[in-house]
């Protein structure tokens, strides 16, 4: 699915439309993007919308337990008002202008947000079931095909694998659809008054369709199409006491915008403002004052 | 050329590696575990085969390809049935022509011919006059015409084979991108 009309650079002008400011913009991002090597780089392609649904997906987990050197590069400083691409909703502007001080970079600025542990219990099992079941099938079939090659003989252990395969992948599938559409699951404690563990699991629903925006492009007549928005479901606490005492509980949507506003017209992925809006978010979302998760 | 695609790799950790791999083990190993499953339900080793001679023409023509079972019960004349012979080789399609319990009673004693055939298969038997009920790998319920044919053109030609499995396996790594 393209982003019409113009695909491309001119694509992400509809953002700027609202903006009123076009030209900032791609050397903010230039800025942002300017200081990464080459390979660290990422490229997507623009048209696969499932593909920049799961570009966005694994970054968060790796965002989120990035330890405090962040590889993320220094934005520039305060951007004026209007010419940021991330102008197009207004109370995100606040939050990015109002964040930008623990995101500069700095080493005070970046461990403002202490990284999570992630945990990869459900991903590890599902692996261990697949490749258990894949293994006693093929090993049986090994076997029925080089060594005991009576159909008699071997139909007893074949039946036996068959039957284990069809258990290990219905588990496998079962625990699959219990997850969901879960891509985080994580922990970190936090020291303040007393030791604090928060918890948090971040759900990635399915992207809703993209739409049209009221503003007509002049030279062909049509209406700029805005790219669909991406969301997450997050589950977050905060326990202390051995996890006795319930401290916060929010269970809510974020929205960090449109995937325009952190994927250029090339297909780079620009990884600096997505983590500012999904860092910033959660920590709004989470009611934590500027600096509270500072300390450890 | 494959810069994007090898960036990707390096990007991805142990854990995104072993998920891309389980991805393809797991068409290989569903479709093991389909036909050993289909084999163990109808009780035949090959549950599905394909035909390579004329000899059984008008009823299959090469190319057909095959539904097998073992049934229970005791084979009758008639039954069109595939056996291995005692030398090995490729099993042979042919219908019932005499059956006979054995001596003991828990055996049959099986001659066969080929529709096409002008004489029984007794020399093809090897050795004995007739075949055994283990000798039979199962007996013929169903077939889909000409499906088969594409097995028969790989085997005559394997460079053909050689080329659609590197076709395929090509496309399984570019379509491995996709988490």
């Amino acid at each position: 699915m393209s982003l019409r009309p113009g695909k491309g650079k001119e694509s992400l002008k509809g953002n700027d439309e609202q903006s009123s400011s076009s030209s900032s913009s791609g050397s903010e991002w230039a800025a942002r993007t300017a200081a990464l090597p080459q390979e660290d780089r990422i490229y997507v392609d623009n048209s696969n919308l499932s593909e920049l649904k799961s570009t966005c997906d694994d970054a968060v987990e790796r965002i989120l337990t990035r330890q405090a050197n962040s590889l993320a590069p220094a934005p520039t400083p305060s951007p004026v008002p209007g010419a940021s691409p991330t102008s197009s909703t207004t109370n995100l502007h606040d939050d990015a202008a109002s964040g930008d001080s623990y995101l500069d970079g700095s080493s005070d600025g970046a461990a403002a947000f202490p990284p999570f542990k992630a945990s990869h219990l459900h991903a590890d099992l599902r692996l261990a079931l697949g490749y258990l079941a894949s293994t006693i099938i093929i090993a049986v079939s090994a076997w029925s095909y080089l060594v005991e090659k009576d159909w008699q003989k071997n139909k007893g252990w074949t039946a036996v694998a068959v039957v284990a395969y069809i258990a290990l992948s219905s588990l496998q599938a079962l625990d699959a659809y219990l997850q969901g559409d879960r891509i985080f699951t994580g922990r970190r404690k936090l020291l303040s008054h007393r030791i604090e563990t928060e918890s948090l699991i971040i759900s990635s629903p399915a992207l809703p369709k993209p739409t049209l925006s009221s503003n007509v492009d002049s030279t062909t007549g049509k209406h700029w199409i805005i790219p669909p928005t991406y969301s997450l479901d997050f589950q977050y606490a905060r326990r202390s006491n051995g996890g006795k005492s319930l401290l916060r509980r929010v269970e809510d949507r974020v929205t960090l915008g449109h995937l325009g506003e952190w994927f250029t017209g090339e297909g780079e992925f620009v990884e600096a403002v997505f983590e500012e809006r999904l860092v910033g978010m959660l920590q709004k979302a989470w009611g934590l004052e500027e600096g509270e998760g500072a300390e450890r | 050329m494959f810069q994007n695609e090898l960036a990707w790799l390096r990007r991805q950790s142990v854990r995104g590696l072993l998920a891309q791999f389980l991805t393809v083990l797991t068409v290989l190993s569903t479709s093991l575990a389909l036909y050993k499953g289909l084999s163990c339900v109808v009780d035949s080793e090959s549950p599905v085969v394909v035909v390579l001679s004329g000899s059984m023409e008008p009823a299959f023509y090469r190319g057909d390809l095959l539904l097998l079972s073992m049934p229970s019960e005791k084979l009758k004349v008639g039954d069109i049935v595939v056996y291995n012979t005692v030398y090995g080789g490729t099993p042979i399609v042919h219908r019932i022509l005499e059956t006979h319990d054995d001596y003991e009673g828990n055996d049959q004693l099986i001659l066969t011919k080929g529709d096409n055939n002008d004489s029984d298969d007794v020399v093809l038997y090897g050795g004995p006059s007739w075949l055994r009920r283990s000798q039979i790998v199962g007996k013929v319920q169903g077939y889909v015409p000409y499906v088969g044919y594409m097995t028969i053109v790989l085997n005559d030609y394997p460079k053909l084979k050689y080329a659609l499995l590197g076709l395929i396996g090509v496309s399984v790594l570019f379509s491995g991108e996709d988490s």
